[in-house]
C-alpha cells in the first residue's frame, strides 16, 4: 500500500471521469467530497487513491482529465 | 390511437424508459453535482454514464464535451447566441425549422448582425457551392438542418462540415430529425455544435435536449448561474460541461434518456432507419398511386429520412390532419414552425400533413391510415 493522495478536480463530473480512467490503469480511485475546502479550490469534490501520484497525474493528462492538484492524504478531507 | 406523428416526439417510449421515469425520482432523487451523500453521487454518477453513451455514440472528443440542455431549441440558441458576434454574419440553409431562424432573426435585429440563407438542392454539390457563395470575411458560423423536419431532406453535412472547416468557420447542426436516424459523427462530419433533442429519435422523455461541442469551439455564455463548482469564483466556469450547466439539471430526464440510447443501440440506428423506410415507402406508394393526394417529394432513402408530407387535394395539411385526428390517426398537420421550408417547397398557403414513423410502428399502423385516407378521398369525390 502506497502513500494516500487526494487529487483536486474542478467538477464532478471531471471526478468521475478521473476515477473511471484511473480504476481503469490499476488503481483503487474513488470520488469524496471534502469536508474543508480553500478559496482557490473547486467543486468540493476530490478523487482518492493510494499509490504512485506522479504516474496517476501522468495517465490522467494523457486521457486529458482536467486537475487542479494534489494533496497527501494526511491532510483532513 | 395509431401515432404517426413522431417528429415531434417519439410515442410510445421503451418500455425501458418509462421504467426509469417510474423508479428514477425514488433512487435518483437528489441533486447531481451538489452534495457528498451516496444519493447526490450515484444520480451524478448515472448521469456521467449517459455523457458516456451520447460521447460514444457521436465520437465527442470526450464526455466533458457532451452538455445536457432542455431540449434541442436550447442547444441551438447556446450555439447560435454564444458564436455570433457584434458585426457578425451567419450563412443557413432554405429549410430551416423557428428553432434556427427565430435566434437568428433575433440577432439580426439587434442591427448589427446578418445572415444570409443558402438554397439546398438534390444534387449535393450544387447546395455546397450556394453555401460557399454565402460566405464572407465576417461569417462567424455555418448553421443549418442536418434533415428537414417538413419534407425530410437529408443536407451534405459531411461536404459542408469540410467546406466550413477550409473556411475556418464554426458548422452548427441541428439534428433534431438525424439523431437516432443516421449516422452522426462530429468528427468526420466537422460539426463544431451538435445540437439534439433527447425526446424524439434517441427515444428519451421531453425536456432532455443535447449540445455536443468540439474541442476547438467555445461558444460565450447565454445563461449564467450554479454549477456545483467554482462556488466562490463570481465567474461563470471556463471549463466543459459546467459552462454550459447552470441550474439544477433535469437529472431524471437524462437518466430516462440513457435507457432511450440503450434502446437505439441495441436496435441499431441502420436497422431502425430501414423499419421506418419501409413504412414510408409503403405509404408513399399509396399516395403515388392515388390522383387524390399530392406529393413534394420522390423517395429515395439516401436523400430523406422517414418523413412524408402530403397533401390532400382540396384540403390543407391541417384540414387532413384534423380528419385523421377524429379517426384516431395522430399526424402534424399545419406548418410544422417551419414556414421557411414551406415557402421553399411553395406549400407555404396550404401547408402540408406529415407522417413521421418510429421504430414501433408496424405496418398495420400505415394500413389503418390508408384506409382513412381512402375514406378522404372518397369524400372529395361525392
Amino acid at each position: 500500500m502506497g502513500k494516500g493522495y487526494y487529487i483536486k478536480v474542478n467538477s464532478v463530473t471531471h471526478a468521475i471521469k478521473a476515477k473511471d480512467v484511473l480504476n481503469a490503469n490499476g488503481f483503487k480511485a474513488q470520488v469524496v467530497r471534502k469536508s474543508k475546502q480553500g478559496r482557490s479550490e473547486s467543486c468540493g469534490y476530490s478523487v482518492v487513491i493510494d499509490g504512485d501520484i506522479t504516474r496517476a497525474e501522468a495517465i490522467l493528462r494523457n486521457y486529458h482529465v482536467r486537475t487542479s492538484g494534489y494533496g497527501e492524504i494526511r491532510d483532513k478531507l | 390511437m395509431i401515432y404517426l406523428d413522431n417528429s415531434a416526439t417519439t410515442y410510445p417510449k421503451p418500455e425501458s424508459v418509462r421504467e426509469m421515469l417510474r423508479i428514477a425520482p425514488i433512487i435518483y432523487g437528489a441533486n447531481p453535482g451538489r452534495g457528498g451523500y451516496s444519493m447526490s453521487n450515484s444520480t451524478a454518477l448515472e448521469i456521467y454514464k449517459v455523457r458516456s453513451k451520447i460521447a460514444e455514440m457521436f465520437s465527442a472528443q470526450s464526455e466533458e464535451n457532451v452538455v445536457f440542455t432542455i431540449n434541442c431549441t436550447h442547444a441551438l440558441n447556446l450555439a447560435i447566441k454564444g458564436l455570433a458576434k457584434k458585426g457578425g454574419h451567419a450563412v443557413t440553409s432554405c429549410l430551416e425549422h423557428n428553432s434556427v431562424m427565430r435566434p437568428l432573426k433575433k440577432l439580426q435585429e439587434s442591427g448589427d448582425f446578418s445572415f444570409d440563407v443558402a438554397n439546398v438542392f438534390s444534387d449535393d454539390d450544387k447546395t455546397v457551392q450556394s453555401f460557399e457563395r454565402k460566405i464572407k470575411s465576417n461569417t462567424d458560423f455555418i448553421v443549418c438542418t442536418y434533415a428537414s423536419n417538413v419534407f425530410g431532406d437529408i443536407l451534405p453535412i459531411e461536404k459542408i462540415g469540410k467546406l466550413a472547416k477550409k473556411h475556418n468557420i464554426p458548422l452548427i447542426v441541428d439534428a433534431a430529425q438525424a439523431a437516432g436516424v443516421l449516422d452522426i459523427d462530429v468528427k468526420r462530419d466537422n460539426i463544431s455544435c451538435l445540437c439534439m433533442p433527447g425526446h424524439k429519435g434517441l427515444y428519451g422523455p421531453v425536456g432532455t435536449g443535447v449540445l455536443v461541442l468540439s474541442e476547438e469551439c467555445m461558444p460565450d455564455t447565454i445563461i449564467e448561474g450554479g454549477t456545483g463548482s467554482e462556488s466562490k469564483n463570481l465567474l461563470q466556469p471556463s471549463f466543459l460541461p459546467d459552462r454550459f450547466e447552470s441550474g439544477t439539471q433535469n437529472a431524471l430526464g437524462i437518466i430516462a434518456l440513457g435507457k432511450g440510447i440503450d434502446f437505439v443501440r441495441r436496435e441499431k440506428i441502420n436497422y431502425i432507419r430501414e423499419h421506418e423506410n419501409e413504412l414510408i415507402y409503403y405509404l408513399f406508394n399509396y399516395l403515388l398511386k392515388s390522383d387524390s393526394f399530392i406529393l413534394y417529394n420522390g423517395f429515395d432513402s439516401r436523400k430523406y429520412v422517414p418523413i412524408l408530407s402530403f397533401n390532400t387535394s382540396g384540403l390543407t395539411g391541417e384540414e387532413t390532419a384534423s380528419y385523421l385526428a377524429q379517426n384516431g390517426i395522430a399526424v402534424r398537420g399545419g406548418y410544422h414552425c417551419n414556414i421557411f421550408a414551406h415557402d421553399y417547397y411553395r406549400t407555404s398557403s396550404v401547408g402540408t400533413a406529415r407522417v413521421s414513423v418510429s421504430a414501433f410502428n408496424r405496418k398495420k399502423d400505415i394500413d389503418y391510415l390508408i384506409n382513412s385516407l381512402n375514406k378522404i378521398a372518397k369524400l372529395k369525390k361525392v
